[in-house]
């Protein structure tokens, strides 16, 4: 399975899934999904629970190998390629917070870490820090910190690879309103500066705040589009079982629950 | 933070310190017509020869063997549990000790010529079938645990490694007389026999050691975050997990070859620094190298102490202390 096929991608695209396919076990829990991403785009997919989402992130990651089909990445993206936040429980509770997002530069220091930060590095930390509303805790053990504060340092250590692509998968779980509008000001800003972010998210709100939407059920991608258009609303209210409704309210998608 | 730096420089330089004043308690300690001053009158010409030969060639040796030896096993029990991300790892629960007893037996037992021959040679000898045996004692633990994420799984793959391969061990040790006398001193850990050859090896073993797993720590730091994390941070996660495994076995290989099954120092010196050295890998295999010789001088000095003027074999010592130890440690784990 070749997973640069940078011949086949759409033009402007930094990375593209064609065809992909995948199974846990015996079970098919991705099929035949196509998707293109480009440059200075966010690109939040949504679905039901179990739609392939993660799955379909673990792919364009690499860390999963397809059945069929394959990610052809752009030969422009440069290296380190993507930053990942995955939904697996990550160890290191003991590390510091700050150490925690230390590890983010690994990619810039080489695997082994030697010789160690540079001003470019300790810049990017306290950046990421920043950016999550953490550098109060640079100094305490993610021990001591709550499930929310543990997501956002997760968050700012993916920020500090300040990779091309950034691959996250539920980033803003366990966080409070403010701090999912923080997230979401990070993530667009990051997409204007030239970033492809591609976004698992459940917060549906979060979601029509992107660039474009995808929208995936049983393993498949059933639409996809700019998060004004009427057909993407459609699409989302039918997965959900019309459970919901999205408004325009005060010139702003509102994702309305059907009680 | 800067305070934070030095309180832990100071904790390094304090468990150095105490590994000192171990060394030098335990160059007096022992059979011999000299009392506590025996390092300082070996030094300055103020004993008998027979007493210097006592401190130079039996303590001396002795001493700095069961420093080296707890500082292989620290550093073993601190890598398998950055590698294994599982706090309860160390090299005699994942049967890698059991390994290289088995091997070291099976050298004594088809080629007892040179096996049993004192000198450098016959010790790089051991040593060497005692890595294939650790090598190969891990191996089977992880085969049967399915990996090493599941801490109950991989305790109990290790217990099944261990009495196993240990069973192997007295097996071979029945066929031939010679390898019981020479495997009991090892089976049960014993730091009485070792001299300046086996100091050589376990030396050398740490020069090779403790620079390949501090290059390696970044790597075990990355490896805290999950695979996943660590593969998309461009940890070669194949490679270097072999290159970990690789260097525990030679640290616990070359530990068990000189001073035989000495349990649980490997659990206990990581544990014990970790509240110090923080979590970072750099200072956590420092620390636990550190802890490790700190602890082993210790029983050495104990195992001496307990039942003077006879001795109790260290491992015995280690592996009463070490099994409280780990029941207390699992009994404090919320799962």
């Amino acid at each position: 399975m070749s997973v640069d096929m940078a011949a086949a991608l759409p033009p402007g695209a930094l990375l593209s899934a064609q065809r992909l396919s995948a199974q846990r076990g015996d079970r098919p829990v991705l099929s035949d999904v196509s998707l293109s991403a480009t440059a200075g785009q966010w690109l939040a997919v949504v679905g039901p629970n179990g739609a392939g989402k993660s799955t379909l992130l673990r792919c364009l990651a690499g860390l999963l190998p397809p059945v069929s089909g394959g990610v052809a990445w752009s030969n422009e993206v440069a290296s380190p390629r993507l930053s990942w936040l995955g939904q697996e429980t990550e160890g290191g509770e003991a590390l510091s917070v700050r150490d925690t997002v230390a590890l983010g530069r690994l990619p810039h220091q080489g695997w082994l870490g030697w010789p160690g930060e540079s001003l470019a590095d300790r810049n990017a930390i306290e950046q990421a820090l920043a950016d999550t509303d953490m550098d109060w805790a640079a100094d305490r053990s993610m021990q001591t910190l709550s499930g929310g504060e543990r997501q956002r340092v997760r968050l700012a250590r993916a920020l500090a690879v300040q990779a091309p692509v950034l691959l996250l998968d539920e980033p803003v779980a366990h966080l409070d309103a403010p701090h999912q509008s923080l997230v979401a000001q990070v993530l667009q800003r990051e997409a204007s500066r030239g970033r492809c972010i591609i976004s698992v998210l459940h917060e549906l709100p979060l979601a029509l705040v992107a660039d474009r939407v995808a929208v995936m059920q049983s393993g498949r991608l059933v639409a996809q589009g700019a998060r004004d258009d009427a057909s993407l609303h459609r699409a989302i209210e039918q997965v959900f079982d019309q459970a919901v409704r999205i408004a325009l309210v005060q010139g702003q998608w509102a994702v309305l629950p059907q009680l | 933070m800067r305070r934070l730096k030095a309180l832990k420089v100071s904790h390094g330089t304090w468990i150095t310190l105490v590994a000192l004043l171990l060394c030098l308690g335990a160059l007096g300690l022992g059979a011999g017509s000299m009392g506590w001053q025996a390092p300082w009158a070996a030094w300055t010409d103020g004993a008998q020869a027979g007493d210097v030969a006592i401190v130079w060639q039996i303590r001396a040796p002795r001493t700095l063997g069961a420093a080296l030896v707890g500082a292989l096993l620290g550093l073993a029990g601190a890598l398998a549990q950055g590698l294994f991300r599982n706090p309860l790892a160390e090299p005699y629960l994942l049967g890698s000790s059991a390994g290289a007893g088995l091997c070291m037996a099976l050298m004594l037992t088809i080629g007892l010529p040179w096996a049993m021959a004192e000198g450098w040679w016959a010790r790089m000898g051991l040593t060497g079938a005692a890595f294939v045996g650790a090598l190969g004692g891990v191996s089977l633990t992880l085969v049967l645990a399915r990996g090493a994420t599941h801490t109950l799984r991989l305790l109990l793959a290790g217990v099944v490694v261990g009495v196993v391969l240990g069973a192997l061990t007295q097996l071979m040790m029945v066929w031939s007389g010679e390898a019981w006398r020479v495997m009991q001193a090892f089976m049960l850990g014993n730091t009485a026999l070792l001299g300046w050859d086996a100091c050589a090896v376990l030396a050398l073993a740490l020069l090779v050691c403790l620079p390949a797993a501090l290059v390696l720590a970044r790597v075990l730091d990355a490896l805290s975050l999950g695979e996943d994390t660590a593969r998309t941070l461009g940890v070669p996660l194949g490679r270097t997990r072999v290159a970990l495994v690789a260097v525990m076995a030679l640290a616990t290989a070359a530990a068990v070859a000189q001073a035989g099954l000495v349990a649980f120092v490997g659990l206990a010196a990581p544990h014990l620094v970790r509240p110090w050295s923080g979590a970072r890998h750099g200072r956590l295999l420092l620390g636990a190298t550190l802890m490790g010789a700190v602890l082993l001088t210790g029983a050495d000095v104990l195992s001496r102490c307990l039942l003077a003027p006879q001795e109790l074999p260290v491992g015995v010592l280690t592996a009463v202390v070490g099994g409280v130890y780990l029941l207390l440690v699992l009994y404090r784990r919320p799962t």
